[in-house]
């Protein structure tokens, strides 16, 4: 089995149709790298500039062996010469990705039909495929037998078709559905139809969750995946948070980002802040991640101001530790996670580029986490160690 | 007559960077090259040839089996996190000594290439990873001796 996927077939993908090349040999899958070696003609001295990496897949699919070879041509002849959005080398995992994560558009160059030398010549399909840019080195699957993990990717979609339902479509887990009562409720309750909050103690503040905790028991949440934090002015949410009273444990979070406009029972709305820097509230050197207001809290808003995340991290940025404060804005305090929740802080790009989290129900494995470690050092070319709590 | 075991060793390649040595077994080598830089010139009007020797450098094209780690995966990220980096030192053979220059210098090595690609066996995909080291200043062949240096 491939550290890469279980099942290397070609498929592709075009404005949202998915063409899998059944019958299919994979004859070529491999980088075509663009470097300029200068070397010194006195001294031989050698240097390297690496340009691009684009990649070019060659495959063959046995049209003999198709149930209706004229309409499997006919199916992959419309898509000759057309830039495709995404091909797959193990059907069941990434596509190519760039650099960015961002699927990466390959050109069906050629079809041509060939065939194999016996009396009848059989019908072979020679597909190319090259890419369009860059490609980064290919993707690891994910770990396997780690449950119990969402991630949230860019083009995953979340609709809102009731007032008191979010339905999140995730590329990997498939529907999600969030249920709870937003914006005049009491936030997120409910997960695929499991609870993910204790309202044993529900404090019925508007627009607050009820309780801060997690059930261990239950499957609760979830990852996030986010990139490129949208700026303050561009009036994302996020949909679900809890207060928590002070010096009281973990917080539970859950997000569901979308662009919205909330308004909480006083004047200020309240808005997905992103990004903060916040040395004015002796968090320096930490960044933190939250929410705020337009203005500071005061007075009885205080205590419903989420509890932030603090990022810190050595002076290349690179190596993250992250910590979950108290909800008490004035002190930053910080505690740590508990409450069997493992959280994996994965990467965090000073371009703002990446920031990848996840939470899971229950403490992870020595084995997971690293297994995880392994597998986004290798997804984002991270070379330092990965901050976990 | 008993052969004798190589001279430059017997294991399999590794190189090392800030004083890790990393190696590289399961693997089978696809190709060496040695690239010499001797520059010929040959009179034109009586023939009389003359030699400049300005430096030979190496490259190496390896194929690892990924499979055969315990933990591929492990490996494979390590493998990638110094994938177009250059090396400190490397090993021809792990036994062996790395290549160094004429005034004894340890040669870097560019880690130039990793593709990953399989073989088949019994209808199963097992994971391969070709790797390819190029030298970026010239050596000495003969520094990768067993014996050679400290």
């Amino acid at each position: 089995m491939s550290i890469f996927g279980e099942e290397r077939k070609i498929k592709f993908t075009k404005n949202g149709t998915t063409v899998l090349v059944d019958h299919c040999v994979i004859l070529r899958s491999e980088p075509e790298p663009k470097t300029i070696m200068h070397e010194s003609i006195i001294t031989r001295h050698r240097e390297w500039i690496d340009i691009y990496d684009h990649w070019i897949v060659e495959c063959i699919a046995y049209l003999c062996k198709y149930t209706d070879p004229v309409s499997a041509y006919e199916n992959f002849r419309q898509y000759e010469g057309a830039l495709v959005d995404e091909v797959y080398e193990y059907a069941d995992k990434f596509p190519f990705l760039d650099e960015n994560l961002q699927a990466v558009r390959f050109r069906l160059d050629k079809i041509k039909p060939v065939y194999i030398e016996t009396d009848e010549y059989p019908d072979e399909l020679r597909f190319t495929f090259k890419s369009e840019k860059t490609v980064s080195l290919q993707t690891l699957k994910m770990p396997t037998d780690i449950p119990n993990l969402w991630l949230w990717f860019n083009d995953d979609t979340l609709t809102n078709p009731s007032s008191n339902l979010f339905q999140w479509v995730d590329k990997v887990s498939g529907d999600i559905i969030l249920s709870g009562n937003y914006g005049a409720g009491s936030g997120l309750t409910q997960i695929n139809g499991k609870n993910v909050l204790d309202v044993s103690s529900s404090e019925n503040n508007e627009n607050q969750l009820n309780q801060s905790f997690f059930l261990p028991n239950e499957m609760t949440f979830i990852g996030v995946v986010h990139f490129n934090f949208p700026d303050a002015a561009a009036g994302f949410i996020c949909h679900n948070w809890i207060q928590q009273g002070y010096p009281i444990q973990a917080a539970a979070h859950s997000f569901a980002f979308k662009q919205h406009s909330y308004t909480l029972s006083g004047d200020d709305p309240l808005y997905w802040e992103g990004f903060r820097h916040s040395c004015a509230n002796s968090f320096s050197p930490l960044y933190e991640i939250g929410f705020a207001g337009t203005t500071e809290p005061t007075g009885a808003e205080v205590p419903y101001i989420p509890t932030f995340f603090s990022l810190s991290y050595n002076s290349s940025l690179s190596v993250v530790d992250l910590k979950i404060n108290s909800n008490d804005y004035s002190t930053g305090d910080e505690i740590p996670i508990s409450r069997q929740i493992a959280l994996i802080l994965l990467n965090y790009s000073m371009k703002g580029e990446i920031f990848e989290f996840m939470f899971y129900n229950r403490k992870l494995t020595t084995t997971e986490i690293n297994d995880l470690k392994k597998y986004y050092k290798t997804k984002y070319n991270i070379t330092n160690d990965i901050g976990i709590i | 007559m008993s052969i004798s075991p190589s001279i430059f060793g017997i294991e399999a390649p590794a190189f090392e960077v800030a004083g890790n040595k990393i190696l590289l077994s399961h693997a089978i080598v696809l190709s060496e090259r040695f690239d010499d830089g001797l520059i010929e010139h040959e009179s034109i009007i009586n023939g009389f040839r003359e030699w400049d020797n300005i430096g030979d450098h190496y490259e190496i094209e390896l194929q690892i089996f990924l499979y055969k780690y315990a933990d591929p995966i492990e490996k494979f990220v390590e493998l990638k996190s110094f994938h177009r980096t250059l090396v400190d030192k490397f090993y021809r053979r792990a036994d062996g000594q790395p290549f160094r220059n004429s005034d004894n210098d340890f040669i870097q090595f560019r880690f130039d290439q990793l593709v990953p690609d399989v073989i088949e066996s019994n209808g199963e995909y097992l994971d391969v990873l070709k790797l390819k080291f190029i030298s970026a200043d010239t050596l000495e062949y003969s520094s990768a001796l067993k014996e050679t240096g400290s």
